[in-house]
């Protein structure tokens, strides 16, 4: 029996050996690029060498220089952006969907799609060399709706976060390498503790895990700070008079971080905030703005709902938020414009205003990324 | 059977594809342009033809004189598996956007069917080494005139107006089928 089966089996053995030998030449040989040199020309002194055969973004990270990424590398979220200039290979079919005419001509690429083959040079936007790792507590979550909760994070090891009202964070999802976008609700005069709104996608890899299982006291490391959806450059312009922030559900996070943060720095410019939502009960901290409108002749808080059921004591406008706005008089020239919410709201909103003459410059938008 | 016979049949009148219908999955799935196309249908055949020109040998000089043949798909597929990884480093290395193009489809020829097709039928007809040489180019060739067709006739889709409920792999099967009941008038042409 045994002398039935022997020379089949030494011929599994010794042709598996065979491929074993030639599979290790093949990548000894072919698959290793070896050392090579990484340049970055706008930050001289981060310059190394680094192994080649990987990704762009994994060796970037690997140097402590966090590009923005929503899709843990997949090439589907568009935001890991940089200049190449030399050693990047050609452009790939899936980076010139993200990247514009002009972008393409400036070697802009994917940092997720470039893989380094041998001495690479680079410029990574300025802002985001000073974008850090921060390991974190959580100190509190609270629910602000049903599918909402507002998780409140402790920067550990005597860390400080320096942020911008209006910029987000990335999240990583433990026990994986993917990364969740949220933008930072809290106000950037507290350092040592962020606020995030989090809401439960059905199916989210990340908000499912907060929703379900994350704890008060587990810990969480974030990347950040990333963004320019920041209104603090127009903060008592002379020639804006008007501030607009129109947010759509949770688009509610950075509007309300730039909100506080301009009442903070007495902001002298008239401050329309117009909030939609599918139901009353997505109105979230409607109350605490309804107050603010009574008490400060500065602010204008417009909610609308698109749903109205007839259970809900609801007496507010109702109708999608950028039908409300069309009623309102703004300026061109003298209004600036800030759209947090679904891509639909976004295009919606822009578009009207584009209509009414203003500017594409005075209108900034900040889109969710749908990826779950 | 003459080379030229071998070799014209594969290609027309017992196209692996259209007449057999093997390899459908990236015949579909990377059949969107033509560069694309071209590229996989060239990684196909590379690999149609070296893993016939490994596979025979092993069949008839290791297999057969220690009576093992019932190892064949075994070894079939790891011969396979390995010339896979093989070409998957080879064109990442030396052509990274038609890497990048053909994806997860590249290490999934190690599970086309149309490859193990192929060196199963040079063994049930008994071709020599040259003449399975020549049947698995055939076949490659075959193949990748297919999928270079499919992807003409997909580009050209693009600027017509297919009903909603068939736009994608609906209409592209369909069109399978007619390019099939198209080959399947050369059948009695000349067979194998």
């Amino acid at each position: 029996m045994i002398a039935h089966y022997l020379p089949a089996f030494m011929i599994l053995i010794s042709l598996s050996s065979v491929a074993g030998l030639i599979l290790y030449l093949v990548d000894k040989y072919l698959a290793h690029y070896g050392r090579c040199r990484m340049e970055i020309r706008n930050a001289p002194d981060r310059s190394c060498i680094v192994d080649g055969g990987v990704s762009l973004l994994s060796c970037l990270n690997d140097m402590e220089l966090y590009l923005p990424s929503s899709c843990g590398g997949k090439g589907t979220c568009g935001f890991c952006k940089l200049t190449v200039h030399k050693g990047g290979g050609a452009i790939l079919p899936l980076e010139k969907i993200y990247l514009s005419r002009r972008e393409i001509h400036a070697n802009v690429r994917l940092a997720c799609q470039v893989k380094i083959r041998g001495d690479i040079s680079v410029t990574i936007p300025d802002e985001l060399l000073s974008v850090k790792k921060y390991e974190t507590r959580v100190i509190d979550i609270k629910d602000i709706a049903r599918d909402l909760k507002q998780v409140t994070l402790d920067l550990q090891n005597s860390q400080t976060i320096s942020f911008k009202a209006g910029q987000y964070i990335q999240l990583l999802v433990p026990g994986t390498d993917q990364l969740r976008s949220y933008s930072i609700t809290s106000n950037p005069k507290y350092s040592r503790r962020i606020e995030l709104l989090i809401k439960h996608l059905p199916g989210g890899l990340c908000s499912g895990f907060v929703h379900n299982e994350l704890q008060k006291g587990d810990l969480l490391t974030i990347l950040g700070p990333y963004g320019d959806f920041c209104a603090d450059r127009y903060l008592n312009r002379q020639h804006i008079t008007d501030m607009v922030f129109i947010a759509g559900g949770c688009g509610i996070a950075p509007v309300r971080s730039i909100l506080n943060d301009l009442w903070d720095k007495r902001a002298q410019n008239t401050i329309y905030f117009f909030f939609g939502a599918h139901r009353v009960d997505e109105l979230y901290f409607a109350d605490e703005y309804i107050r603010r409108d009574n008490t400060d002749e500065q602010f204008h808080f417009v909610p609308a709902v698109s749903e109205k059921h007839q259970h809900d004591n609801w007496t507010g406008r109702t109708g999608l938020i950028h039908e409300t706005i069309a009623s309102y008089p703004f300026v061109p020239g003298k209004t600036v414009f800030f759209i947090c919410g679904p891509d639909a709201m976004i295009q919606a909103v822009s578009e009207l205003l584009l209509s009414k003459g203003h500017s594409q410059h005075q209108i900034h938008f900040d889109s969710f990324y749908s990826g779950i | 059977m003459s080379l030229a016979v071998i070799f014209f049949a594969a290609i027309v009148t017992n196209n692996i594809v259209l007449i057999y219908f093997l390899g459908i999955c990236p015949f579909i799935s990377v059949s969107k342009d033509m560069e694309t196309a071209l590229g996989m249908g060239i990684a196909v055949t590379s690999v149609m033809v070296a893993t016939v020109a490994l596979n025979w040998p092993v069949n008839y000089f290791l297999l057969e004189p220690f009576s093992a043949q019932y190892l064949q798909y075994a070894v079939f597929i790891m011969i396979i598996a390995v010339l896979v990884q093989i070409v998957e480093v080879v064109v990442d290395r030396y052509f990274p956007v038609l890497y990048a193009m053909v994806g997860v489809f590249l290490p999934l020829i190690t599970v086309n069917c149309s490859i193990l097709g192929v060196i199963l039928f040079s063994m049930i007809r008994g071709y020599s080494y040259v003449q399975s040489l020549v049947f698995a180019g055939g076949c490659g060739i075959g193949w990748t005139l297919a999928i270079l067709a499919m992807s003409a006739i997909r580009m050209k889709l693009r600027f017509s107006s297919v009903p909603l409920p068939l736009q994608g792999i609906g209409i592209t099967m369909i069109i399978a089928a007619l390019m099939a009941m198209g080959f399947l008038g050369f059948s009695g042409w000349i067979s194998l």
